[in-house]
């Protein structure tokens, strides 16, 4: 005689009549789908007090809203600006839009492969503190970081060249795969890219270069260029989720 | 296609559900706490794909499913593919089926900590399909659109998950005394 397969037991405890006149004749396939329904039950019983925490609701809800209303806050100073920005940016980008001009894509789009591929020039630092301590100490700059509570981790960082001129790059992980944060100290000529509209007033542009999308703002004095083959609107999210580390 | 705005209504009363799952797959509340606000941010973020009516729920799920499949890939802690970890699970329904006496007393012997303990003890997708199926109590085939798998797979995942599952809970009740035969 055999006995009831997998299939058969799984179909049985959904709720299917299936080789009943089976089950009736075999105490052993009767006792052992009483085990398999005593163990599913316990089961659910035994995650039925399991809830999210306050805490993560709390953190949850922040970043929900973060991320819908993004950094205002944190432009305040920034806004003062953001009227002539938006001029010195839409100029070129009016100028630029009708060309395809992803030459500086392409040289950011460079900058994240290397990241990638090579893995050993990185300084492997997942903390914080330790990216703005080597960039303080390499290149002199406090760039702004991700928020620890926004879901993304560091991966490491390194110094670079763009454009002829020495510049720090960061690595995210994200949950669309790793991203390269690019610090450009100053305000570039011009990325040539697209630019784009954002309420708070950052100066976003947008634009690729072969697999890679890159976005582009501007925050406190330095440009951060996200590149990777995560979607525009991700990296744009992750741009406005930068924090600029306390002073001290 | 989802209204944006709609998104606190339909995915956060879902909060709870997609918590227990990333703490039955995570070794810890504070991975758990991390795999779950990664699924929201990126659910919220992909609101605009997400077909209003459909199962929201599941929806979550696949997409935490796949946010957990990619971080054990660049941790490369996954370890064998499920299928070999599969194989090397002892069969106990091809081979000596265990008895007891009365399952459903003898399991209240054992505290909702040690269940779950046990739970993770158990490959990573039979983990999820079991849990998906039992505790969720998801239909085979919203967890086979989930897990990537067909609907026969899910039925012989759940069955030999729970099988040893029953196999762990026992050889704990033996040691401790609670369970002595097998047959």
């Amino acid at each position: 005689m055999s006995h009831l397969t997998d299939e058969q037991l799984e179909q049985h405890l959904a709720g299917e009549a299936v080789a009943d006149e089976h089950l009736r004749q075999c105490p052993a396939c009767r006792q052992r789908l009483e085990d398999h329904r005593a163990v599913r039950e316990r089961l659910r019983t035994a995650f039925a007090g399991v809830r999210a925490g306050e805490d993560l609701r709390a953190r949850l809800h922040q970043g929900l809203a973060a991320a819908r209303r993004p950094r205002v806050r944190r432009l305040r100073l920034w806004s003062a600006v953001a009227a002539a920005a938006m001029v010195l940016i839409a100029v070129p980008a009016a100028i630029y839009l009708a060309r395809p001009a992803t030459a500086a894509a392409g040289e950011l789009a460079a900058i994240h492969d290397r990241n990638l591929t090579r893995p050993a020039r990185l300084l492997a630092a997942a903390d914080p503190a330790g990216v703005r301590a080597f960039f303080q100490r390499e290149l002199g700059l406090r760039p702004a970081l991700p928020d620890s509570q926004a879901g993304v981790s560091l991966r490491g960082c390194c110094t670079c060249r763009f454009r002829g001129a020495a510049v720090g790059t960061y690595v995210v992980e994200t949950a669309d795969g790793p991203v390269s944060i690019v610090v450009l100290a100053g305000r570039p000529e011009s990325l040539e890219m697209i630019s784009q509209h954002c309420p708070c007033g950052c100066g976003m542009v947008k634009g690729s270069s072969g697999a890679c999308n890159v976005a582009a703002c501007r925050l406190d004095g330095y440009t951060y260029a996200a590149v990777g083959k995560a979607p525009y609107a991700v990296l744009a999210r992750l741009l406005h989720r930068l924090v600029v580390p306390e002073e001290g | 296609m989802a209204d944006r705005s709609e998104f606190d209504a339909d995915a956060l009363p879902h909060l709870d559900a997609v918590y227990r799952v990333a703490y039955a797959l995570c070794r810890n509340r504070q991975d758990a706490d991390d795999l779950v606000q990664t699924t929201f941010l990126k659910a919220l973020d992909r609101f605009d794909s997400f077909r209003a009516g459909s199962n929201c729920k599941a929806w979550l799920m696949r997409i935490l499913r796949n946010i957990w499949i990619d971080r054990l890939r660049h941790r490369k802690v996954a370890g064998p593919t499920a299928s070999l970890e599969e194989d090397l699970l002892p069969d106990t329904a091809a081979g000596e089926p265990l008895a007891w006496s009365d399952p459903h007393d003898l399991l209240e012997n054992f505290s909702d900590e040690q269940v779950i303990a046990a739970l993770r003890h158990l490959p990573d997708d039979q983990r999820l399909t079991l849990f998906l199926m039992d505790v969720e109590q998801l239909t085979q085939e919203e967890v086979a659109e989930i897990t990537g798998v067909a609907v026969g797979t899910v039925k012989s995942r759940t069955s030999r998950a729970r099988e040893a599952l029953r196999g762990r809970l026992y050889e704990h009740a033996r040691d401790l005394g609670l369970a002595g035969q097998r047959r």
